[in-house]
């Protein structure tokens, strides 16, 4: 018993030790890359008026999708800002999915909608529609409103897809601000596509928008969040999106778009069978499956991410909607990686079988899990009095000091490429934030995942509600 | 309390020491730490050191436009004799106009200005570009081994209507660079003096639609220049430029190439077919109708929607039995049933009776497209 015990004890050491190397290591491997083409991008970028999408007679054409679940506080203003996004040839498409609320009346009396006879071909499944709506007002022809029987988000969005008549969609939350151009640059990879290598999807960074000033559906001032929360979200949103997904899309290994915003190829998106209504990662599920069909087929194709703000949502703001929602995270990524487990360390799926999705499960998945057993071992390791005392706390420190390093980075990324917040002491308040978030708000976030996975182990199915403030209008002079 | 050097080494000393008396793997944790510990002292730095810059360009150049926008309002837009006399340099200060950020700071200046502005004002915003020497600047960019500097001293030359350069830009169309094939496309555009799109001919690599885009926008620019006979492309070897003159043709309305697309059409790319039948719907070429019809049977799902589309505008009587085939026999593709459907309404009395047929066979969907077709909303 004694020796087993040495040698579980020498294991759990060095499995901790390496483990927290290679993902440190990853880290770094990953801001490298992400660095690299964010500076490419912009330098790109530079050169490119986006306006020319504009009059060219091969702009491609743009169905955006927007499920809504019991919006009535925002939906007339969110559909409003999304009639006039700056775009060429696209339709909105609206799908009610069966509000409890008078979502569906407020947009009839808004925009005077008609129900029509839409003959609708059920290429992928959904709830069954029970109307479909066109406004009676000129200059609102590109209205869709779609009612359908309540099926979730997945489903929603596949009812969307069935109606929707051009090649290309976008999926987005209706409740999101979309910047001015955000239409422009997502259609533009797709433009830039070569004959010999489909884009099959594209994404692009999502912004917190807490305490940002919002006229008319657009961001007018950007702020830095007054309240620690969605502070620290907006220091994991830069990790996120500007290091990390930036670096996967360079690898050609980018497995996720946000369901917030995220553009499509719809035929690809049929073939591959459309959204999952099984797992609450209906958007990572999606672009798996995508890619899965692609390397199937042996086609060349790539998902593209861009990193322009194209996107502001409203992060959580209280911890219980932050567990709910890391929760459901937690649970969607697992859910996927299951899902797929056939394509895992499978050399016939090239890079996504054996790097992505690999990373996913090691170090998104079950990095929570690996932590929380660590925590778990050094608790008993202190009962038993055996705990090194120094190896504590310098490891403890290393890793202190890397999250430190690692947000600081980030913070250093978004200074040197977009530049959101200007104020001075804004770059204080985000460092700051860095200092404390490992401490308060890290393992707060570790229990919500745990909880996810053990709601996905008693098979919970639940969103998890998601109750906005609504975002912030300019304060009166 | 006052510092004292030898407490310190003592300190230090004892530090020492007691580290020494660790195990190594702790000894080198202690020594990443430190590094992380530096690299964020050294982030830190930079993020600080990158806002002071900031605001130092910007105090700069608030300075600079305080300083020389009168000179240039004045040269520029009041018919300033200075502008064309030789000592047009002594209006601006030594010390400054050969300082790197002044020089970048007048050249965005005179960008944005020459964006805005053409006729007599467009051609003093030129003159002053060359009396500055920034034509020179401009030329030597071309020769550096960054893409991105190539790129801004093209865009830099075309802008200010550098003819010259066209030589030292003509074969950067081939280049690696997706961008600088771009711009050298482009710059080409606006510096040669009569066939403007003669690099159309050179193309070596695909176009992406995104490059069509950008050629389109900058010919729609040119509003004074002869516009070619796109049809001259139609037997490119690189595909791609075929297709973009194809569309070409229609959003140019040449319809005199009207019979060339009908002949390329039937032995063309499917890429090349699906332009040329969506450009002879634009065009309204009535006599394409047998050809379209004739091809329905052996052309892709694609190939077929788009015909089926075309002949909404094109097709005549002789079309209705095709149509109702397609009608009877349509399982999937709703969209190609309700476009049928209008195009046989469209064709009077025959085409509503040939409706009025189909609706009468047993059909597990054809009211819903009727009821489609029939709404005008949708």
């Amino acid at each position: 018993m004694g020796l087993f015990f040495y040698y579980f004890t020498r294991f759990a050491d060095h499995f901790i030790l390496i483990y927290s190397s290679i993902l440190f290591s990853t880290y770094f491997i990953l801001s490298f890359f992400s660095a690299l083409d964010i500076l490419n991008y912009i330098r790109k970028n530079s050169f490119i008026d986006h306006r020319s999408i504009l009059n060219a007679p091969s702009a491609p054409s743009v169905s955006i999708i927007a499920p809504a679940y019991n919006e009535a506080a925002t939906i007339v203003e969110n559909v409003r800002s999304l009639l006039n996004i700056h775009y060429v040839n696209f339709e909105v498409i609206i799908v009610n999915d069966g509000s409890k609320d008078n979502s569906l009346d407020l947009m009839k009396e808004a925009y005077q909608l008609e129900p029509v006879d839409y003959a609708i071909e059920l290429k992928l499944e959904s709830k069954p529609i029970r109307a479909i709506y066109k406004s009676k007002l000129p200059g609102i022809g590109k209205l869709i409103v779609v009612d359908k029987v309540n099926g979730g988000k997945a489903d929603a969005l596949n009812a969307g897809i069935n109606v929707s008549n051009y090649n290309l969609f976008a999926a987005i939350d209706v409740d999101c601000i979309l910047e001015y151009e955000s239409l422009l640059k997502m259609v533009k990879p797709f433009m830039e596509q070569k004959p010999d290598k489909e884009v099959i999807a594209v994404g692009g960074v999502v912004r917190i928008a807490n305490s940002c000033e919002v006229r008319d559906g657009k961001i007018i001032k950007v702020n830095l969040p007054e309240e620690l929360l969605p502070r620290v979200q907006v220091l994991e949103y830069i990790r996120a999106f500007l290091m990390g997904r930036m670096a996967w899309s360079r690898l050609n290994g980018l497995i996720l778009i946000s369901g917030a915003f995220g553009m499509f190829n719809k035929k690809i998106a049929i073939e591959a069978g459309g959204y999952n209504h099984k797992t609450v990662g209906e958007d990572m599920e999606l672009v798996i499956r995508m890619r899965r069909l692609m390397e199937e087929r042996k086609k060349k194709y790539c998902v593209v991410y861009l990193p322009d703000p194209l996107c502001w949502t409203e992060a959580p703001s209280s911890f219980n909607i932050l567990s709910r929602q890391r929760n459901r995270w937690t649970r969607g990524t697992a859910e996927t990686l299951l899902i797929h487990k056939k394509l895992m360390l499978n050399p016939k799926y090239g890079f996504l079988g054996m790097i992505s999705l690999p990373y996913w499960f090691l170090f998104e998945w079950m990095a929570p899990i690996v932590e929380t057993l660590a925590f778990i071992y050094l608790i008993i390791m202190t009962f038993l009095g055996i705990l090194n005392v120094e190896m504590f706390f310098t490891l403890f420190f290393v890793i202190y000091t890397f999250a430190i390093m690692y947000s600081a980075s980030a913070i250093l990324f978004d200074e040197l490429s977009y530049y959101q917040y200007k104020q001075k002491r804004d770059v204080f308040r985000l460092l700051s934030t860095a200092m404390i978030e490992p401490l308060i708000i890290h393992p707060l976030t570790v229990y919500y995942a745990i909880r996810g996975n053990l709601d996905l182990m008693t098979g919970a199915k639940s969103w998890g509600e998601m109750t906005r403030k609504g975002f912030g209008t300019p304060k009166p002079n | 309390m006052k510092f004292n050097p030898d407490s310190a080494a003592l300190w230090f000393e004892d530090l020492q020491r007691y580290t020494h008396t660790l195990p190594l793997h702790i000894r080198i944790l202690i020594l990443i730490a430190a590094v992380f510990i530096l690299l964020i002292v050294l982030l830190i730095g930079i993020i600080i050191s990158s806002r002071v810059y900031k605001t130092k360009q910007h105090l700069y150049k608030t300075y600079i436009q305080k300083k020389y926008q009168p000179i240039l309002t004045s040269i520029l837009f009041d018919d300033d004799e200075r502008l064309l006399s030789p000592d047009l340099v002594k209006l601006f200060d030594p010390k400054d106009l050969y300082k790197q950020p002044f020089r970048n700071f007048i050249l965005e200046e005179l960008q944005l200005l020459r964006q805005n502005f053409r006729g007599e004002t467009g051609e003093r915003i030129d003159l002053l570009y060359r009396k500055l020497s920034f034509d020179k600047d401009s030329l030597k960019k071309l020769k550096h081994f960054r893409w991105y500097v190539k790129a801004k001293g093209m865009r830099e030359l075309a802008m200010m209507n550098i003819v010259e350069a066209y030589q030292h830009i003509t074969p950067l169309i081939h280049n690696r660079s997706g961008i600088l094939r771009m711009e050298a496309r482009i710059a080409l555009m606006k510096l040669s003096t009569n066939d403007h799109l003669a690099f159309l001919g050179q193309e070596s690599q695909p176009l992406t639609e995104w490059d069509k885009a950008n050629i389109y926008s900058m010919l729609s620019t040119m509003s004074d220049v002869e516009l070619p006979d796109f049809s001259r492309w139609l037997h490119a070897s690189n595909e791609t430029v075929v297709t973009f003159c194809i569309s070409m043709i229609g959003v140019f309305k040449q319809k005199q190439s009207i019979p060339s697309l009908i002949q390329l059409m039937q032995n063309g790319s499917d890429a090349s077919k699906i332009e040329i039948i969506k450009v002879l719907k634009v065009l309204q070429a009535k006599e394409a109708e047998p050809a379209l019809v004739a091809m329905y049977a052996t052309s892709n799902g694609e190939v077929q929607s788009q015909i089926i589309d075309a002949l909404e505008v094109l097709a005549s009587a002789k079309s209705i039995s095709f149509l109702k085939s397609i009608l009877i026999t349509l399982k999937k593709d709703y969209r190609k049933g309700i476009v049928a459907i209008r195009t046989l309404q469209k064709l009077g009395n025959e085409g509503l009776s040939a409706i009025n047929e189909i609706a009468a066979m047993p059909s597990e969907n054809f009211e819903l497209l009727l009821a489609h077709a029939n709404d005008q909303r949708i």
